[in-house]
């Protein structure tokens, strides 16, 4: 992981592969006690009340089913 | 230009806005490595992302925004900006989120909404409104930052707010809507 700043003050953080999956599956366990591929699944499946606050944040930040990770078709 | 410097661009141009209206947070940009063209922003502690406070107001802001980078053109994959009293997450009164792309197969709801922490004052309405998603169009975090002083109470920093709000949007429908 490594920190850094643009020249007008940005912070910019980048991760590797695993520790971006590990910053993912961090955020869903703290805010709703699961796995971000836990998350994922149940999302899909229309298992989590998204009238949760946590579970639209997670829904954007995952941004589940989008692009490469589309889900619907 | 590559693709993190398409992202860093925007993220220095939505911090400059807030930095000079409403906050003295910034968002980070956070990258990762298994997708080149895709960023995130959000304002961290550590890691872990967090609302910001509001200049003059005790009321915060948590912005997540994931960005795909296409070509020189930055994208908005999904956001929820979410408006609330305090860090708590019960205390959160307005919810706006979008997703470009229907998040799953079944998923009913209007791509760009608002959810609203209150209850309905209509006799007989048999609804809960924060589970409602409001439709809207994509809304601008522009726009979120104009109600929150509007509404909200939060303290702009300078008397040209809204010229800047409007300039920033202004840009954002120009290079939006160029072929």
């Amino acid at each position: 992981m490594t920190h850094d700043e643009t020249p007008a003050g940005t912070p910019v953080l980048e991760m590797s592969a695993d520790e971006y999956r590990d910053f993912l599956d961090e955020e869903a366990r703290e805010r709703l006690g699961m796995s971000a591929e836990e998350f994922r699944h149940r999302y899909i499946a229309g298992e989590l009340d998204d009238s949760d606050p946590d579970v639209g944040m997670l829904a954007a930040l995952i941004a589940v089913g989008q692009n490469d990770d589309r889900a619907a078709a | 230009m590559p693709p993190r410097s398409v992202a860093q661009a925007f993220a220095d141009h939505v911090n400059s806005l807030l930095n000079r209206t409403v906050t003295d947070a910034r968002l980070t940009v956070i990258g990762d490595a298994s997708h080149a063209a895709r960023f995130t922003l959000a304002c961290l502690r550590g890691t872990k992302p967090i609302s910001f406070a509001l200049h003059g107001s005790s009321v915060r802001l948590l912005v997540v925004q994931t960005l795909q980078l296409t070509g020189e053109h930055c994208q908005t994959l999904t956001y929820q900006y979410r408006l609330s009293l305090d860090e708590d997450k019960q205390s959160w009164l307005i919810r706006w989120e979008y997703y470009r792309h229907r998040p799953t197969p079944a998923y009913p709801y209007p791509l760009a909404h608002v959810h609203i922490n209150a209850e309905l004052l209509a006799g007989g309405a048999d609804a809960a409104l924060p589970k409602l998603h409001i439709p809207t169009r994509r809304v601008p975090l522009e726009l979120v930052l104009w109600h929150a002083i509007v509404e909200w109470g939060v303290e702009p920093k300078t008397d040209d707010w809204q010229v800047l709000l409007q300039d920033s949007i202004d840009e954002f429908e120009r290079r939006r809507l160029a072929p």
